[in-house]
């Protein structure tokens, strides 16, 4: 596996769906060396039996009950859709195209 | 009687309460102040004047046909844009967000509403408070009122410049890796981050979740505690918010004595590296903690070096699922692309964030993705925990951490905008107590002496929970100095 720098960030940028133009994805490339160059100061400590710490609290152990309520109602939801037909968000076709 | 930019919120409060001013009249005074400063200091996004003059002609004419008065009657404050007001524009310092208006209020915003005060407009930040200067907002710089060229902070550089330029006397940010306390530092003010859990998250747009916590603002400590006692506790809308006492300010009988505190300075947080000017007004912030009783030691957080990846590597893989869901179809903006879903979703977000939101997208995308997680991600996680565990063993000998809250005074603008790692090694000592989920303040203890003359943050890092004891050692600190009571040179026909 020998990706170029710059084809690891058009590979990422497509999994992030983000588009980047050439020259961005040259910039990044160079960014990304030197970020992730920095960042290596994590590969050299010894972590063995080191537990992940993902949240610094465990959440709440009650939750609220389970009931149905009132919720947006359809208006304001679909006040800020950037296009809508009638009561829903329009987007280009999914079906059938590409992918 | 002292003037609207004098007061603190309390003091404003209690005017206002005693009738020796209005609501009204309290507006009145802010937009006069905003109107004189903010083409020059660059804080405001949006401002709701009408909202804000009607909200006070309300509360007047309630408080005339004898309505209580909340603890916060008639003070003007100010959120970072990344909070939801239903009706006010939470652009998040973003175009892919320009002219979105939530839908939906904040918890933390319904809850000061409730107790009187009036919310005057949304605060310049960096984009989705990805930044340590204002300079990654896409609307425009924010400027720090001690020196017009330097930054003032940041991701919540608009409400920390609200506050020290004495346009509102509290003002809301979020805190991710210290995007209030930093700015605090930098202008000269109170910024307070609660542990993590404290407050409500519900209404606040999403960065990086597992460190993100609502942060206020002020020119006085014992407003930090009121507004920290009025935006506490338990939300059913967020549940990783604890189910916590309502946090009481300690009032001891002696309340300057700080007698049986024991505070560690962390031999980490003082390197030769840290210039002279930082470490010569941080050491004498000690000797006045040691003057009022305070016991200071030196401790060790020997994993501090690891914090600033650790912090990247988590928050960025945070921000990278967080802002999945802007794609151009429920709202902000959207470029059609192509004409297909995916090229629609990809042109918009291309073309909607700025260059260091895509950094951390790309960057937070790469250490989740297949092959690379458990090099990166799994083993940021590992070292989060090594620092939490720093923390743990220090309070085994002390209760309170403290240290510098910036490396620096603020830097110029401009100076470090190319320079992504350079930017970033600006939250060394910041970032730290996110990882680690801990309440920590950061409050004036001094100024450079060189020109310009500029603020110096001394940061207090309490163990988890123990919210209350950082402020009210801050408290008895600013009781004893008067760092606080300084004000930036502004050029004011409103300051009256």
């Amino acid at each position: 596996m020998s990706e170029s720098p710059s084809q690891v960030v058009r590979r990422i940028a497509s999994l992030a769906r983000l588009e980047v133009r050439e020259d961005e994805a040259q910039a990044l490339a160079t960014q990304f060396e030197r970020i992730l160059g920095q960042f290596q100061v994590l590969a050299a400590l010894d972590v063995s039996g080191v537990e992940e710490g993902a949240s610094p609290i465990r959440p709440a152990e009650q939750r609220r009950a389970d009931l149905p309520r009132p919720s947006l109602p359809v208006e304001q939801a679909l006040a800020n859709a950037p296009a809508r037909v009638e009561d829903f968000y329009r987007v280009p076709k999914t079906v059938g195209g590409e992918e | 009687m002292r003037s609207y930019a004098e007061l603190d919120a309390l003091a404003l409060r209690e005017e206002t309460v005693s009738g020796r001013r209005s609501a009204a009249q309290n507006v009145a005074e802010c937009f006069a102040r905003i109107e004189a400063l903010d083409r020059e200091l660059g804080v405001f996004l949006s401002t709701e004047r009408a909202r804000a003059e009607q909200r006070a002609t309300e509360l007047d004419a309630g408080r005339a046909h004898g309505e209580s008065a909340g603890a916060l009657f008639g003070v003007p404050i100010a959120f970072k844009s990344n909070f939801c007001l239903e009706g006010f524009e939470s652009n998040c310092g973003s175009k892919i967000l320009a002219g979105w208006r939530a839908p939906y209020t904040a918890t933390v915003a319904q809850r000061l509403v409730d107790a009187g005060a009036i919310p005057v407009g949304m605060t310049n930040m960096d984009e989705f408070a990805m930044g340590s200067s204002s300079e990654n907002s896409a609307f425009q710089l924010t400027r720090n009122p001690w020196a017009r060229e330097r930054t003032p902070g940041g991701s919540s550089s608009g409400s920390a410049v609200a506050v020290a330029a004495g346009m509102v006397p509290l003002a809301f940010g979020s805190d991710t890796g210290g995007s209030v306390r930093q700015p605090a530092a930098l202008c000269g003010i109170h910024g307070f981050k609660p542990s993590w859990g404290r407050v409500s998250r519900y209404g606040l747009v999403a960065f990086g979740s597992s460190l993100d916590q609502i942060s206020p603002f002020a020119r006085s400590v014992r407003d930090l505690e009121l507004a920290m006692q009025l935006i506490s506790g338990r939300d059913e809308c967020d549940a990783t918010c604890m189910d916590l006492d309502a946090l009481q300010p300690i009032v001891p009988d002696d309340e300057q004595s700080l007698a049986g505190v024991r505070i560690g300075v962390p031999r980490e947080y003082l390197p030769a590296s840290l210039p002279a000017e930082v470490a010569r007004e941080v050491r004498a912030a000690l000797a006045v903690l040691q003057r009022l009783g305070a016991e200071i030691r030196e401790v060790s957080l020997p994993h501090t070096e690891y914090a600033i990846p650790c912090y990247y590597v988590v928050a960025m893989a945070e921000a990278s699922s967080n802002l999945a869901r802007y794609e151009g179809v429920r709202y902000g903006a959207r470029v059609e692309g192509s004409g297909s879903l995916q090229s629609m979703f990809a042109a918009t977000r291309g073309a909607g964030f700025g260059a260091e939101v895509k950094r951390r997208i790309l960057l937070g995308t790469y250490v989740l993705s297949e092959g690379y997680h458990d090099e990166w991600y799994g083993r940021a996680l590992k070292v989060r925990s090594l620092i939490a565990r720093d923390f743990e063993q220090a309070f085994e000998e002390v209760d309170l951490v403290a240290g510098p809250t910036s490396p620096t005074p603020a830097f110029a603008l401009g100076e470090r905008s190319s320079d992504p790692v350079a930017m970033y090694l600006a939250d060394a000592l910041t970032v730290p107590a996110n990882l680690a989920g801990l309440p920590a303040i950061s409050t004036p203890c001094g100024f450079t002496s060189s020109a310009p003359r500029l603020p110096i943050g001394l940061q207090l890092i309490g163990p988890m929970r123990a919210d209350a004891r950082v402020l009210r050692v801050a408290r008895a600190f600013e009781a004893a100095t008067e760092h606080a009571q300084q004000r930036p040179p502004l050029a004011t026909g409103a300051a009256r």
